[in-house]
């Protein structure tokens, strides 16, 4: 069923990704140097590229390094070429949770509302900004689950094809893409019951998921690899790679990111009862730049009232939008309570997209009638307010120390 | 159920011609010297340097790519990886790289090699009395994982083993061999017991770094890997 966009929809949605575009983009290259992780994403692209060797941050995966080297190709090795890559690709999200939320409920009103939040996170702005990883692994979660959703209403093997790409591209950022692996499986899946299929078919079509979903992906994934096998690695050593990426990682504790400690607050059980506000100071020739860590209070301390409306709704109705949404968010939310390694809070970015479409769904249900209709006018304006408010934190322009000093200081305790 | 039939079909292709693209490609890209050699039948070249950092060029100008490395040290201290990387800023990795003259020591050439692809792994043999004395806790830290005869990990995604003579594995393929005189001064073994557990490994180059100057280098450790070396050029 093709929902068309009406012209208001259509500016409404337009003046959202043009406001998320704006949000990542303005500033960018008022830091003229790499700062914070740049300097090792840089380097480690070219080294990956250039001799198959990761050097720092080994227990990463390839892809950023691939679109590091590549962006920097075609935009030059400056702040553009750095950074302009993942704005693009942070701003490609929100339209992407526009499609994602339309394809879910077919309401323009609750796609809008989530494309809006995602548009004026402080957290996705800011980290679309410096963090080629969690905007990476954001998009091609949100594209995969897209056309995962077009495969389950069409039945059109090549978008499931697409899906597979995505998941292929998130698991070379990031292995937690591996929970939209899931959430894929379960949606391809699910076209089996909607459909009766006799056994020969019931195969063929299991076949096709196993390959859309579990090979391609891998094939993906392996391919990115193609400068290190380039350093003459065997596949053994592969297999043994991908064995101590997972052992480093897991034997990482608190006490190794002492100095970063604050970055991991409040944790993952208190992600949306305690909005997060802190920071890292990164300071460079007596000037202070400010990464911010926020959570928009706003959205954030709605989502857990959102997820049990939806889990309510559900027991008294039978409703595949509501379980898709309380699914794909308990499938990437519920896992990482049991991750024991210290998780930074940028690793919320991966639940906010579910997250998000919950929160639209529970205020367009809650609100959005006759008498409160305004109220969720209001409550989106209230978003960009706060996003404006913020703003000056969000853009990491390099401040002078002795301004810092004199007006700022009053962040000191926030900062790490 | 045609279409999928085709399209699972094309799928299992491309990961099938991935896998044969990706081993062709490491394969190519490997690069052995001339007169390789069984060193229990017959020793390969056998080049002494002053400093281990000379192995660095020595490996560079023989173009060697993509190798293994079995390497006779004392390094097993809780932090290998600080110990090998250069000293180098963010943000001048790129000349330092290109620049190696410069920031390249005895401590980091490893590293050098690692970083430009002349080696892509290390097995690196110890002292029994250094490997016992080991703290499990500093090298987990470092990346290394205790396997009882071996510690295993990755150092900037290249694979390293950590063992003692006892446990040399075998090898599918002509190794670098690389002593440095350290070795000899802290171990007890004996050259002919030593001989004979690389009796079966295949190199194309051996290589021994002096460092007379450095600390803990004895004259009795001297004397045994001049020996060493005389028993391997008695073989040529």
């Amino acid at each position: 069923m093709k929902v068309l966009l009406s012209e208001k929809d259509g500016c409404a949605l337009t003046g959202v990704v043009l406001l998320a575009l704006l949000a990542r983009m303005l500033f960018i290259t008022s830091v003229d140097f790499p700062f914070f992780d740049e300097a090792v994403h840089i380097t480690s692209a070219y080294s990956y590229m250039e001799q198959g060797f990761y050097g720092m941050h080994w227990y990463h995966q390839n892809l950023r390094n691939i679109l590091f080297y590549f962006g920097m190709a075609v935009l030059g090795d400056n702040p553009l070429g750095w950074r302009l890559p993942w704005v693009l690709v942070g701003t490609s999200s929100v339209f992407i949770l526009y499609l994602l939320t339309l394809k879910i409920f077919s309401s323009h009103r609750v796609a809008i509302l989530a494309a809006l939040l995602l548009a004026v996170d402080p957290l996705h702005i800011s980290q679309s900004r410096i963090n080629p990883d969690e905007t990476m692994t954001v998009f091609t979660s949100l594209c995969s689950l897209y056309f995962a959703l077009c495969y389950r209403e069409d039945m059109k093997p090549y978008y499931l094809v697409l899906s597979g790409i995505f998941l292929g591209l998130g698991l070379s950022v990031k292995w937690y893409t591996f929970l939209t692996v899931i959430a894929v499986l379960l949606i391809s899946l699910s076209t089996l019951l909607k459909r009766g299929h006799g056994m020969a078919e019931i195969f063929g079509h299991l076949s096709f998921i196993f390959c859309a979903v579990i090979v391609l992906p891998a094939t993906i994934y392996l391919l990115t690899y193609y400068p290190w096998f380039g350093a003459g690695h065997s596949f053994d050593e592969f297999l043994t790679l991908q064995k101590d990426k997972y052992l480093y990682l897991q034997a990482m504790e608190a006490s190794d990111f002492k100095d970063l400690a604050s970055l991991n607050a409040p944790g993952v059980l208190t992600w949306f009862i305690i909005p997060a506000l802190t920071g890292f100071k990164y300071v460079h020739s007596e000037t202070v730049i400010i990464i911010p860590y926020v959570a928009n209070p706003l959205a954030w301390l709605l989502v857990l009232p959102a997820i049990v409306y939806i889990i309510y709704r559900l027991s008294v109705e039978r409703s595949f939008p509501l379980l898709i949404t309380v699914g794909i968010f308990l499938i990437h939310y519920l896992p990482l309570l049991l991750v024991k390694r210290p998780l930074f809070l940028h690793s919320a970015l991966t639940v906010l997209p579910a997250a998000f479409i919950a929160v639209s769904y529970f205020l367009v249900a809650i609100l959005d009638n006759t008498r409160h209709s305004r109220a969720l006018n209001l409550y989106m304006i209230a978003n960009v307010v706060l996003l404006v408010i913020l703003f000056p934190l969000l853009i990491n322009y390099p401040i002078p120390q002795d301004i810092f000093n004199a007006y700022l200081r009053w962040l000191e305790p926030f900062l790490i | 159920m045609m279409r999928n039939a085709v399209y699972s079909l094309l799928i299992l292709i491309l990961f099938l011609s991935t896998l044969y693209i990706l081993s062709s490609h490491a394969m190519g890209s490997r690069s052995y010297g001339y007169g390789i050699r069984t060193v229990g039948e017959k020793a390969p070249e056998i080049v002494v340097l002053e400093r281990q950092r000379e192995v660095y060029h020595l490996w560079k100008e023989r173009r060697f790519h993509g190798r293994v490395v079995l390497h006779f040290d004392t390094e097993m201290d809780a932090r290998p990886f600080n110990k090998m990387r250069p000293h180098f800023e963010y943000g001048i990795f790129m000349g330092v790289v290109k620049d190696t003259e410069e920031q390249l020591d005895d401590g980091n050439f490893m590293y050098y090699a690692m970083a430009e692809g002349i080696v892509r792994k290390v097995i690196g043999i110890v002292p029994e009395v250094v490997f016992e004395a080991t703290n499990e806790k500093d090298t987990r830290k470092s990346g290394y994982f205790n396997y009882g005869a071996y510690y295993k990990g990755s150092v900037a995604g290249i694979p390293r083993v950590i063992t003692t003579v006892k446990n040399i594995p075998s090898f599918e393929e002509p190794v670098l061999l690389d002593f440095d005189v350290k070795y000899f001064s802290r171990s007890d073994i004996d050259i002919e017991e030593l001989f004979d557990k690389l009796k079966t490994v295949k190199a194309d180059l051996v290589t021994f770094s002096m460092s007379e100057d450095e600390e803990g280098v004895t004259y009795d450790g001297i004397a045994k890997m001049r020996k060493f070396i005389g028993l391997l050029e008695g073989i040529r």
